[in-house]
């Protein structure tokens, strides 16, 4: 645990020892790696303090280099942790610290503070205060298991799962083993520096056959985030970002029954890329083979295309990494996501209904599972269509006790015809006399 | 408000002791209701959002333990200010398209190997 002290005498430290009015030991839940400093000072709230409760402390760890602060707390100087605005207080309900041990001599701190260098009386102009490098903090390694756990036992279970980069196997092992186990979609971005045969190459080394993964590449170049000028550096224009911020924003437009429109995929015409002064790499070419060498390696690429409007840059593709069976659904970006949506709510459903009586479960789970996935099949959601498999309707489920265990388990039973993406035109040209 | 005359504050009161006799929380053998709170079948199930994405990556700062919330008000504090690094230009973009917030999982560098 670092720490903060005040001797009795006034001198502020960032080790213990000797007599002290304050110590403020502290552990981080966040790494602060290097460049970070601890400034601190101490404010009066009276002309002439007389408890530590006149007295405010105020920390603040900020990067010496950007100078953005990255936390800043004050309270008085009381080590009560349970009256609301002390130190103690206020940094207990801060939720930064992993570790908290705050010590106030309240005969001494007055004293101590009026002789220190951070000291502020009353109506001044704040200026004093005592400031000290921290250790250059490094996380742990990256150690895959760890992650893989903690990407699957978070709490609130995350809808996405994005990888801005593809050249760490390690990492992308981890998180596409963890988008499996918790059935949901994965997106990673290729280096946007390679060269085409590059990019199919990675892609296939990958060697992913799986729906739930999906792979985007934006080979084009733009000038940085707040660059002031249209002429200058240009660097490369990473999509991914912007891609989850589209998909995001689209899910939040629910239907009135709640059902995210996750039939329509973010590609196409509806969701340009922005970016200042963005152009594609003088050094690709979309060519026939090229665009059939992307196809084949499953790469959903972020390139100009016409559009009524002029050139758009737009995510020109929709294939997840299922490789399987080349006319399945599973192929496509948005019937993959809704195949994964609809399960996952149904399993949701089902564990909100579990260790309850046979008979009720059976019951609810079924009309509240029939319910949803009516919702998901109304005109306005358009999640599900009618399929001839499913006797002309979108849907078909099965919920009943096994037979081995008719007192503790039931099976579930699921069928649904997903939304597709049109993908290709097959067109006949006639000239009819 | 007028105060009710005598006659009337004896009828309510006969009413009140009424009620009070013939409605219960358990019944047990006596004459009466017994009578539960309101059962509220009004709110129907709530479907699942999917607003919750997670960026993992490598930053300068934060905590590796859980995923943080970072908001276009905290990412320079909470990541550390990195314009060239592929995973902060992600969560950056991401918050640029509008999102109010986005989820971000830091994950460690390698072991550098021994000898």
């Amino acid at each position: 645990m670092a720490s903060l002290s005040l001797t009795i005498a006034g001198a502020w430290s960032t080790t213990v020892t000797g007599s002290n009015a304050l110590i403020f030991n502290y552990g981080l839940f966040s790494y602060l790696g290097a460049g970070v400093k601890l400034q601190a000072w101490v404010d009066s709230k009276v002309p002439s303090p007389v408890t530590g409760d006149d007295l405010i402390l105020t920390m603040k760890f900020y990067d010496s280099g950007t100078n953005d602060v990255i936390y800043q707390f004050s309270g008085t100087l009381n080590q009560d942790e349970e009256t609301t605005g002390t130190i103690a207080s206020v940094a207990h309900s801060m939720g930064i610290f992993s570790g908290l041990d705050i010590l106030v001599d309240a005969d001494s701190i007055v004293d101590a503070v009026l002789a220190s260098d951070a000291y502020n009386a009353f109506n001044a102009i704040a200026t004093e205060n005592v400031e000290f490098a921290l250790d250059d903090e490094q996380p742990p390694f990256f150690d895959a298991d760890d992650v893989y756990e903690i990407l699957i036992s978070a709490p609130q279970k995350p809808s996405y799962l994005t990888l801005p980069r593809t050249d760490d196997l390690a990492v992308f092992n981890c998180v596409l083993r963890a988008a499996k186990q918790i059935n949901i979609p994965m997106d990673a971005e290729i280096d946007p520096l390679m060269t085409i045969d590059e990019a199919c190459q990675l892609a296939n080394d990958l060697s992913v056959d799986d729906d739930r993964l999906q792979t985007i590449w934006s080979p084009n170049q733009c000038r940085p985030r707040q660059a002031p000028s249209v002429a200058g550096r240009m660097i490369p224009a990473r999509a991914i970002g912007q891609y989850l911020g589209y998909k995001l924003l689209r899910n939040a437009q629910t239907t009135v029954e709640g059902i995210p429109p996750i039939a329509d995929p973010v590609t196409g015409e509806k969701y340009p890329f922005k970016l200042p002064m963005l152009k594609l790499r003088d050094d690709i070419r979309y060519t026939p083979p090229n665009l059939q060498k992307l196809a084949a390696a499953k790469i959903n690429v972020v390139r100009p295309m016409p559009t009524k409007a002029g050139i758009k840059f737009l995510l020109s593709d929709g294939l997840t990494h299922y490789r399987a069976k080349p006319n399945s659904a599973l192929k496509l970006v948005n019937s993959a996501e809704i195949l994964c949506y609809t399960f996952n709510s149904c399993i949701d459903i089902l564990r909100s209904h579990m260790l309850r009586g046979m008979s009720s479960f059976l019951k609810d789970a079924s009309k509240e599972i029939d319910e949803f996935l009516s919702q998901c099949s109304s005109q306005t959601a358009g999640l599900l269509k009618p399929a001839a498999d499913l006797g002309g309707k979108p849907y078909r489920f099965a919920l009943f006790p096994d037979q081995n265990y008719p007192f503790e388990r039931v099976r579930f039973r699921l069928e649904r015809r997903p939304e597709g993406m049109v993908r290709s035109v097959l067109t006949e040209n006639i000239a009819a006399k | 408000m007028h105060a009710p005359k005598d006659g009337r504050i004896a009828l309510l009161k006969f009413f009140g002791i009424a009620k009070a006799m013939e409605k219960y929380r358990i019944i047990g053998e006596a004459v009466g209701f017994q009578v539960g709170d309101l059962i509220d079948n009004t709110a129907g199930p709530i479907s699942p959002t999917l607003t919750n994405g997670l960026i993992i990556g490598r930053f300068k700062r934060g905590r590796t333990d859980k995923p943080s919330v970072i908001t276009q008000d905290n990412i320079r504090g909470e990541l550390g200010y990195e314009p060239n690094n592929p995973d902060y230009i992600a969560v950056q973009d991401c918050l640029d398209t509008g999102v109010p917030s986005v989820q971000v999982l830091r994950v460690g560098n390698y072991a550098q190997p021994e000898g």
